[in-house]
């Protein structure tokens, strides 16, 4: 079976990033693909909470070796094709997990049986949050308009590339590229490296054909934006020639916006139902775009 | 002065409920001024009869619920001249896989039944509200590329 892993992440807490993971998690079931939703949100998990799931199994049982693997703590959710591993409640620091750890839930994750697993990371560029949006074969950042999400959602695709970078330089063995990128991921203390550009200008000093290499590597990066609780199609285009502008300019890679999804006062009730509003509402705006990204994310 | 919002719907009891509930929410409106109100809908935009006025309200509410397919798809045919620069909200049922996409500079949904008159009065008068910061003497200034591009650089101290 062809397995597609999708990460969710929102750099900014409350962009609404769990009510899309759960929504699009219903839709994606809904086109009668087999999917599993697993709560990531390691500090702050309420996935379960938008399928009416209470008082069950969940990620503490795996993290504490009560059970063997994810599919021993997997819950039929009342839509058909979805389940849903439950996140994490009762372990302190958990976030902070150690590698160990984070390896073998992701070992886990990839093992689950089925078409598509969507994964709903936790807000924040957490080193967990950045590992987990590489596992995935896409990865899509949530944000609002609002400029106070938009820095988080830079300061987060800058940290990735550097990640990227990182994770790069130690498979090619180069050691002194990857002293240079742990030291200038100290962003406050280096100033001069103001672009991507820059930090290729001096990584070239140390090895130029690695660098050149990665410069290849990096530049196939295209995170994947959805803008949400957008109020028209202007502020749509707006928001979007501005993050596209400065990440082609400071960060020299593209960066498209996937899907913008309107701001729908229908979520707040579909809240207080503990049910997605895709699966009982299908012509609320909301809905509608929702599974517009469903479909482009099985078709792309 | 039109009224802001015109009321369509083939049940004169759910147009009336509509219509109390935008006036008590001090809302002016009316109902579609044709009688019977299921009345063929095409007709409203053949402005030579002399007989029925253009749309002139900013907003329409379709309640698409109380309609037949056929009087939908026909409304559909006159919508597409009429409704280009208006806000159209939509009764209609989330099962129905009718196509009701609309020429309008807004299209926004809510489910017919029940009705719900506390929420599309929220959704006139949140499509009031935004058209009258639109026309106010001092609006905020605009949130154009330029504007949104230079606090991301100033926050972001990107020179």
């Amino acid at each position: 079976m062809d397995k597609q892993v999708i990460a969710i992440a929102g750099p900014k807490g409350g962009v609404g990033k769990s009510t899309i993971s759960a929504n699009l998690a219903a839709a994606l079931a809904m086109l009668n693909k087999k999917v599993i939703a697993v709560d990531l949100d390691l500090g702050g998990a309420n996935l379960h909470t938008f399928f009416g799931i209470k008082d069950t199994v969940n990620l503490d049982d795996f993290i504490l070796k009560k059970v063997p693997n994810l599919s021993s703590i997997l819950i039929d959710t009342s839509i058909r094709n979805l389940k849903v591993v439950c996140g994490v409640s009762n372990i302190p620091g958990i976030s902070n997990m150690s590698e160990h750890q984070e390896m073998r839930l992701v070992r886990e994750v990839l093992r689950l049986n089925a078409e598509i697993i969507l994964l709903d990371l936790a807000a924040g560029s957490s080193n967990s949050v950045v590992d987990f949006l590489f596992f995935a074969n896409k990865g899509i950042l949530i944000t609002t308009p609002e400029v106070n999400s938009l820095i988080k959602i830079y300061s987060f695709i800058k940290t990735s590339i550097y990640k990227k970078l990182l994770f790069y330089f130690k498979a090619k063995g180069t050691s002194e590229l990857v002293k240079f990128i742990e030291d200038a991921m100290d962003f406050e203390n280096h100033p001069q490296i103001a672009t991507v550009d820059d930090l290729f200008n001096q990584a070239r000093e140390i090895n130029a054909q690695v660098t050149e290499s990665a410069r290849a590597f990096i530049a196939n990066y295209n995170p994947l934006l959805v803008l949400n609780r957008v109020h028209n199609l202007q502020e749509s285009k707006t928001v979007g020639n501005a993050i596209k502008g400065i990440a082609r300019r400071f960060l020299d890679i593209n960066c498209d916006v996937l899907m913008s999804i309107s701001e729908d006062t229908e979520i707040r009730r579909s809240l207080a139902k503990s049910t997605p509003l895709v699966t009982y509402n299908a012509v609320s705006a909301f809905s509608r775009e929702i599974k517009q990204l469903a479909l482009k994310l099985c078709t792309g | 002065m039109p009224e802001s919002v015109c009321i369509f719907s083939a049940n004169a009891i759910r147009a009336k409920v509509i219509l109390h509930a935008l006036q008590q929410g001090s809302v002016s409106a009316v109902l579609s001024d044709n009688r019977p109100m299921n009345y063929r809908l095409s007709i409203y935009c053949d402005k030579s009869d002399g007989l029925t006025p253009p749309v002139i309200s900013r907003i329409v509410i379709i309640d698409a619920y109380s309609y037949t397919h056929a009087e939908l798809k026909a409304f559909k045919q006159a919508a597409s001249d009429v409704f280009a620069q208006m806000h159209v909200i939509v009764l209609m049922d989330s099962n129905d896989n009718v196509d009701f996409d609309v020429q309008c500079a807004s299209i926004d949904f809510c489910n017919p039944f029940p009705i719900d008159p506390d929420l599309i009065v929220s959704k006139v008068k949140g499509l009031l509200d935004s058209k009258d910061s639109g026309n106010s003497q001092s609006p905020p200034p605009p949130k154009d590329d330029d504007t949104l591009l230079n606090n991301l650089r100033g926050f972001l101290n990107l020179k």
